[in-house]
């Protein structure tokens, strides 16, 4: 399945209703996250939406739509690859491919219009974070070539 | 209203007139107010006790058999149920609002539903010195609690109401959540690092339990979301000094030095003269700067044990601060004189902000931050980029609070936005 795409986290929201009762035990999420991947001075866009215990829609924006996101989380393809790969190859993410790891040096980019807004990174980590470690289990395929 | 007697001690005038209708002379009572609350003189008065009974109590003794145990309401009532006679006011009260039905959310029956439904928005002024449901009628005469923070601005924030819910669902087990079984012995320096950091964090976390326990029967229970947001963040601070103990003394280090500075920070909101004082000085500055610290605990953390711990506590955290901020917001747009109050909150950041320096300033805690961050104590120069990260972090997000509170500390911080190390 291709990274990013709608499919791809779509997949992923379906290996978490799998588990269900982590999600629950985690307890409420409200947030909508706005994902950006960057390659040069392109960029893709998902507006993912976090209610109660996870993911309840997603969607592509087209270049330039306005989002209605929180915060958002942006950084180079080659960081969001590796970390996706780095969790495909250990089950989750290892010690340096956290997203608290990887955004506090700003390797991924927190952005939001009020410190409020980004603070909801920090509420809901630990969703934010098991909902990307069971991408391990969706085959993904890169642009260009390879996949986890 | 109160007098206070030759001895000093303030006699309620409601107690003093029981006294009188009970026969107890003046010096009695304010004997039995020597020892005892007014409530629990109440108790007895209420109850007929006479003087000669409540000198046997004030000797330590029991009072003879005769003592009443009921009020002469309570008698009636008794009599009453034996000749088969219920009272049933409640039943026909004519007062209170009935047939309120609140609708269910997706996740179950929220606050925010039920206050949907009915007495939702706290009044800016508490209607009553009483703990009375918001949305009950209380009879006329009650003791009063003696609350002191009655007005909507001095306690609320905008977003308390969720925030409880959330704090409730997202609460977790030190024993059960963190993978302890995992903790692998780590060499001697980043044991050490580890431990005295986690001294640090034990001794500082439950500041955040006692000082909202301190303010908390001042709060009127017309607020009592507040309280009760305060009562879970008292819980997630027990939870906080938990996890740092546990981990100091799981893997073969222990809990290590604590320095005199710390506790003047802790003893500085502690005894912070408002409640508006002292939670700027601990939600917004203090945790706010935990907030930052444990993202760097999470961010060289040496194994999953530390990782999970770190990710779970700045979640609770990020609740803590995201009240703070929204109380200062609200406190600052409701304050009947918002000039005055900005001040003197500007004072107080003057000084918050030379004891963010205790810490960031604090060899005790940069120095096993940087020997984490950098692998061992080797490579500790190295590791110090990260602290500066840190402080960058700090300084950032503090200032980026403020503004959304509306107090303007960008233009005049007295901490410098790049660590000057
Ligand atoms: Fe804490
Ligand atoms: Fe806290």
């Amino acid at each position: 399945m291709q990274f990013p795409s709608v499919q791809w986290f779509e997949a992923v929201q379906q290996e978490a209703d799998t588990e269900a009762d982590t999600f629950r035990r985690m307890g409420f999420c409200d947030a909508t996250v706005l994902f950006e991947s960057r390659s040069g001075e392109d960029s893709r866009r998902f507006v993912l939406d976090f209610e109660d215990y996870g993911m309840t829609s997603v969607r592509e924006l087209r270049k330039g739509e306005a989002d209605d996101a929180h915060f958002s989380l942006a950084a180079e393809d080659a960081v969001w690859r590796e970390m996706i790969e780095n969790i495909h190859v250990n089950g989750e993410a290892d010690l340096e491919h956290t997203l608290n790891r990887l955004q506090l040096p700003g390797t991924v980019e927190l952005a939001a219009s009020d410190q409020q807004n980004a603070d909801l990174f920090y509420r809901y980590n630990q969703t934010f974070q098991e909902f990307f470690n069971l991408s391990c289990r969706v085959e993904s395929e890169f642009a260009g070539a390879g996949s986890a | 209203m109160s007098e206070v007697s030759e001895q000093g001690i303030a006699v309620p005038d409601k107690l003093a007139k029981l006294a009188r209708e009970n026969e107890w002379p003046l010096d009695k009572l304010e004997r039995m107010l020597g020892l005892f609350s007014p409530f629990q003189v109440q108790i007895l008065l209420d109850r007929k006790m006479t003087a000669d009974q409540a000198e046997r109590l004030l000797a330590g003794e029991r009072p003879d058999e005769n003592a009443p145990l009921y009020t002469p309401e309570q008698e009636e009532y008794i009599d009453k149920l034996k000749a088969g006679q219920y009272d049933l006011r409640w039943l026909n009260d004519q007062e209170p609002t009935w047939g309120i039905r609140s609708s269910l959310s997706s996740r179950g029956l929220t606050l925010m539903d039920i206050n949907k439904a009915y007495a939702g928005e706290p009044e800016d002024v508490a209607p009553t010195d009483s703990m009375a449901p918001r949305g009950a009628v209380l009879e006329e005469e009650y003791p009063g609690m003696g609350y002191s923070l009655n007005s909507k601005y001095q306690v609320w924030s905008d977003n308390v109401v969720p925030l409880y819910e959330e704090a409730v669902s997202r609460q977790w087990s030190v024993t059960r959540d963190i993978p302890w079984q995992d903790l692998k012995p780590l060499p001697d320096d980043l044991e050490r690092a580890q431990c005295e950091f986690c001294t640090f964090l034990t001794e500082v976390e439950m500041i955040a339990s006692d000082f909202p326990a301190k303010w908390l029967w001042r709060m009127n229970q017309h607020y009592h979301e507040v309280k009760m947001f305060l009562c879970t963040q008292a819980m997630d601070e027990a939870r906080h000094l938990e996890v740092f103990r546990k981990r100091a003394l799981a893997n073969g280090g222990g809990l290590l030095h604590a320095r005199a500075e710390t506790e003047l920070g802790l003893a500085n909101i502690l005894h912070a003269p408002s409640y508006i004082q002292g939670s700027f000085l601990m939600h917004v500055v203090g945790e706010g700067l935990v907030l930052d610290i444990f993202r760097a605990g999470e961010f060289l953390a040496q194994n999953k044990v530390e990782k999970e711990m770190y990710r779970l506590c700045l979640q609770d955290e990020a609740r803590h601060v995201s009240y703070g901020t929204m109380h200062l917001k609200y406190f600052l747009e409701n304050h009947p004189d918002r000039e005055t109050a900005e001040r003197e909150l500007h004072a107080v950041a003057e000084i918050a902000e030379r004891s963010f320096t205790g810490f960031l300033c604090n060899s005790f805690i940069i120095e096993p931050l940087a020997v984490l961050a950098g692998g061992g104590i080797k490579h500790i120069d190295k590791g110090m980029d990260a602290v500066k990260i840190v402080w960058k972090r700090i300084t950032d997000e503090y200032l980026n609070r403020c503004d959304l509170a509306g107090l303007d500390r960008r233009s005049r911080i007295a901490l410098p936005a790049e660590a000057p190390y």
